[in-house]
């Protein structure tokens, strides 16, 4: 067990502690619009250190960057269906959730 | 039909030639990057580059668009840490007991032009802490947030004059009728 592999579990558990609380936001959040902040943001940043773990433990620099690119992909498509479930809601005429209503 | 309803801002336009082959060499390089030194997987990977290059130029005919080097850098810089804000702020608020925030969706007057500024603008919001854009208008978009507040307007403010930095924009105007 070297430094760098001490150096991925912690990440790993960082990772694994943004999936959780995403996972647990929607889940508890009171309405589709909050639970897509839930995805999008806990999950990205969870997936980054994910992906930052593995990257310490890449054979080559080629891996790396796939890695690399894997997150920026995940980004761009997870912001993109972010917009496109609370853009349809908004068109279907689904209320946010103000906190006034019990 | 490809140069047919453009609104060009820019100077000068490459053509259309110019900028397949400007994309075709994009995606070659994501190509490379994923298969590594391994030429058979060419075989593959030039129909791919081409036919992802001829329907990125079909579905956005848009000329290529100025950015500064300076401006990504500090771009990426400050994308990092909002991003951790904004995943730290929704753990805190899935974990903390009680749902201790305020929703709602607020209308957002626009600055940026219409193009690849503007759409980059409205992803990045759906990736910073408590915003989602939910509709994209002309003139303004409309923007769920997890805590209504003043607060709100002037985070998006900071982020559009970044994105203009990064594109290498000026702001219409700085304040807006709003």
């Amino acid at each position: 067990m070297t430094i760098l592999d001490l150096i991925t579990g912690l990440l790993l558990l960082a990772a694994l502690f943004f999936f959780v609380a995403g996972t647990v936001g929607l889940l508890r959040f009171p309405d589709l619009y909050s639970r897509l902040h839930a995805l999008t943001k806990a999950d990205n940043v969870g997936l980054g250190f994910a992906v930052l773990a593995l990257m310490l433990q890449a054979q080559s620099w080629s891996e790396v960057f796939k890695l690399g690119l894997i997150w920026v992909l995940v980004l761009a498509a997870s912001a993109t269906v972010c917009f496109l479930i609370g853009n349809e809601a908004l068109r279907r005429g689904v209320k946010p959730w103000t906190g006034k209503s019990p | 039909m490809t140069n047919a309803a453009q609104c060009s801002s820019n100077v000068s336009a490459p053509s259309p030639g110019r900028r397949l082959l400007t994309r075709a060499i994009l995606m070659s390089l994501i190509w490379l990057g994923f298969t590594g030194a391994d030429w058979n997987s060419w075989l593959v990977g030039g129909p791919t580059v081409v036919a992802a290059a001829w329907i990125s130029l079909r579905l956005w005919p848009g000329a290529s668009w100025r950015w500064s080097p300076r401006g990504a850098l500090a771009f990426a810089a400050y994308f990092l840490r909002e991003s951790c804000r904004g995943g730290w702020d929704v753990a805190r608020r899935a974990l903390s007991p009680g749902l201790n925030f305020t929703p709602g969706i607020i209308r957002h007057p626009l600055r940026l032009p219409a193009g690849p500024a503007r759409l980059f603008f409205c992803t990045v919001i759906s990736l910073l802490p408590g915003t989602a854009v939910v509709a994209i208008q002309s003139e303004s978009i409309q923007v769920h947030v997890l805590d209504q507040g003043p607060r709100v307007h002037a985070e998006l403010r900071a982020l559009e004059r970044r994105v203009a930095a990064l594109f290498d924009l000026s702001l219409s105007s700085e304040e807006v009728e709003p």
